[in-house]
């Protein structure tokens, strides 16, 4: 579906992507995982074709590149900073865009119903953009990305900006696509987004993976033990374990314990020990 | 024309509809500015009232120029006086509005106007001024009333001197009876004959000159003979004001556009919505091509529509609808191409636009967009030629009232074209510059 060998990008004497080599396969939600200035939007820009590579190689739905036009009618994009016409409606921009990739006629408004249909939007179609919400945006923004029912979404941290609860339904959806088969390739710096929706995760950092495998994998090869913090009555008392819940246990035993919390290892936690700094640093 | 193209260029027509300042720039403003100038060139050729023309004396007689000097004195002429052959050029030259001949044997056919023999007058005007060839022609007949009245003495002084001798004669009785019967009759037919010639005068003076003569008893009498003359001028210069101010008016508008889509690229580039089309299974000629079509559709039509209203309303009327087609097409061609040079200016919306306009501006002020060229000093006509304003005016004014033949046509069209194609291939390469990852 999508193959990246050794690909790298500079710019000047910054190295933005150096030397990435993966493969996403159909029905998969593969995420960049890494915090801002990684790498993960000049990825994204190289896989839609809008950055040319310094070297290595990117193959989309079978072998062109996404400097064919032709290959890109395959892929959908919904980059970070929204891409709208704000004085055209969501339904024109959804036809326009609809248009460009070769959809007319029934086929092109059936799918634009589509797509308003599935990101909730089709009570405001007729409403230009710049009455939206932000969180309205952002959807209308997704619809774009899958109105010509492309097999490869690349979702460029589509939840920027979105409160709580648009961002779970966001999650919904992306879950719902998967299910039909798309192949999602998601950046993001919320480990939360990566645990949840992510089949696998590449760990990026300063243009290069550091670690790309299943969350659960990653967790357990680079996560650590897990963390059983107890308070007493003579104070706390953290240990480490591979099994947290042998640790309650004893403590337990031992009484005295007014509290007991276990911190499993999670993708926070690979970064922090991979890199030495946190996510958000 | 592949649908990926007019969807691109639907859309920035749309865009550009959508955006109120933006429509009424390119779209509203043109024709105020039309209509406002053209009014204000009208309200400057009107103010000129009296009628320029040129007497030529060919009796150099007496009352020949007795009547050249009556009609020199008119508040409604101008005279100059010159020899045929000049004042025949002059009239087809447009330089004036008509000549009058008083031809051999005037000054003694208006001794003898009582014998209704009438002095012979040649009249030579452009038969498309209707209006000016009537007024000419009442005048005329007014002064040679005048000029009449003043041989017999004057309408009064006449008058009393006939009433003054007919009260004499009824008590004069050293007359002899046959003359006094005579004179009894004479003199009230001459003193009615005055009258008569009087309100004729009167009459032809507030006429179009059609009317001229039919009061009183003096029925179709004309004083003179005028024979108009058909001289067709050669058209070197506009119909009327709208004339000049629609292709003015037209240059604004196709400024306007060009801002507009200028800026529309910047806008695309910023918002992010050009990394969308180029992401889109399109590639990046069919972006540019699209922007290109709508830009030239959007010129194209709105010249064509301030054209249609200029020639509904106003009398802007074609000489070469083919002519105007080649030319309007010329100018969309050269103000695309610089639309596209435009829009690489700058990175911020503001910047272009800014830019876009000091360089339209500047390009308006030199091509006569804000003075017309006629009316620029010797220097600054020369230095227009720089200015692409200029030829797409030239290519406009040519179609339109210059009457330029086909030959004289294709330098300017020839300008335009090359303009377009040279600022486009600069535009189009800084556009996959700056898109160059």
């Amino acid at each position: 579906m999508l193959n990246l060998s050794h690909v790298g990008k500079r710019y000047g004497s910054l190295v933005a992507v150096d030397d990435l080599t993966f493969e996403a396969n159909p029905g998969e939600i593969f995420g960049f995982l890494g915090p801002n200035g990684a790498g993960k939007t000049t990825t994204i820009s190289m896989i839609a074709g809008l950055l040319r590579p310094d070297s290595g190689t990117i193959q989309l739905n079978g072998g062109a590149g996404p400097d064919q036009p032709h290959a890109r009618r395959g892929v959908g994009v919904a980059p970070q900073a929204l891409a709208l016409y704000e004085e055209l409606t969501g339904t024109e921009n959804l036809t326009f865009f609809g248009k460009l990739a070769g959809l007319h006629g029934t086929v092109l408004r059936e799918r634009v119903a589509w797509a308003l249909d599935f990101v909730t939007l089709s009570d405001r179609q007729k409403d230009r953009v710049k009455t939206y919400s932000g969180g309205m945006k952002r959807r209308l923004n997704l619809a774009v990305a899958i109105v010509h029912d492309p097999p490869l979404l690349l979702l460029d941290e589509p939840t920027v900006g979105v409160d709580p609860q648009s961002r779970n339904a966001m999650f919904e959806k992306i879950l719902e696509l998967k299910s039909r088969g798309k192949t999602v390739i998601y950046t993001t710096h919320y480990m939360e987004e990566a645990e949840r929706l992510c089949d696998r995760v590449g760990i990026i950092d300063r243009g290069k993976f550091l670690a790309l495998d299943s969350v659960d994998n990653l967790i357990e090869e680079y996560g650590g033990k897990s963390v059983v913090t107890a308070q007493r009555r003579d104070g706390e008392v953290r240990i480490e374990s591979s099994d947290p819940l042998q640790e309650c246990i004893k403590l337990q035993q031992e009484g005295g314990i007014l509290s007991l919390r276990v911190d499993r290892p999670d993708l926070e936690r690979v970064f922090l020990n991979l890199t030495g700094r946190a996510l958000r640093d | 024309m592949s649908k990926e193209l007019l969807a691109l260029a639907g859309k920035d027509i749309r865009l550009l509809l959508r955006d109120k300042g933006g429509a009424f720039v390119t779209f509203v403003f043109p024709l105020i500015y039309c209509v406002f100038f053209g009014l204000i060139f009208a309200v400057r050729t009107d103010s000129t009232r009296e009628m320029q023309i040129i007497v030529v004396d060919e009796d150099r007689s007496e009352a020949s120029a007795g009547f050249a000097d009556l009609l020199d004195a008119a508040a409604e002429f101008t005279v100059k006086r010159t020899q045929r052959a000049a004042a025949v050029d002059a009239v087809r030259r447009g330089k004036v509005v008509a000549y009058v001949v008083l031809t051999d044997g005037f000054g003694e056919a208006m001794g003898h106007v009582l014998l209704n023999e009438q002095p012979r007058i040649e009249v030579g005007v452009d038969p498309a001024r209707t209006a000016e060839a009537a007024m000419i022609q009442g005048l005329l007949t007014k002064y040679s009333f005048e000029s009449i009245m003043g041989d017999l003495g004057g309408g009064d002084g006449l008058r009393r001197q006939i009433r003054a001798a007919t009260e004499k004669l009824q008590t004069d009785t050293d007359t002899p009876p046959m003359v006094r019967l005579a004179l009894g009759v004479f003199l009230p037919e001459l003193e009615r004959f005055v009258t008569d010639v009087e309100k004729a005068s009167e009459n032809s003076a507030t006429a179009d000159g059609s009317s001229a003569g039919q009061v009183g008893t003096m029925g179709a009498w004309q004083p003179i003979d005028i024979a108009m003359v058909d001289v067709f001028r050669k058209r070197t210069g506009p119909k009327n004001s709208f004339n000049i101010s629609f292709p003015q008016g037209i240059i604004w508008g196709v400024l306007g556009c060009c801002a507009s889509f200028g800026t529309s690229m910047v806008i695309e580039r910023t918002s992010g919505t050009l990394s969308r089309l180029r992401v889109a299974p399109i590639g990046r000629t069919t972006i540019l091509g699209g922007k290109a079509l709508a830009c030239f559709g959007s010129t194209v039509s709105l010249s064509a529509v301030l054209f249609l209203v200029g020639w509904l309303f106003f009398g802007v009327v074609p000489k070469s609808i083919a002519h105007l087609a080649v030319s309007l097409v010329a100018m969309a061609t050269a103000f695309v191409g610089i639309m596209m040079f435009l829009s690489i200016l700058g990175k911020t919306e503001r910047s272009v636009s800014g830019l876009g306009w000091a360089v339209l501006l500047g390009m308006a002020m030199l091509g006569g967009g804000m003075v017309p060229q006629m009316f620029m000093p010797a220097w600054m006509q020369s230095l227009s030629h720089v200015s692409p304003v200029r030829w797409a005016i030239l290519a406009m004014e040519g179609a339109v009232w210059r009457d330029f033949s086909t030959s004289e046509m294709l330098l300017p069209w020839a300008v335009l074209f090359s303009v377009g194609v040279a600022f486009f291939t600069v535009g189009a390469k800084g556009f996959s510059w700056q898109s160059k990852g």
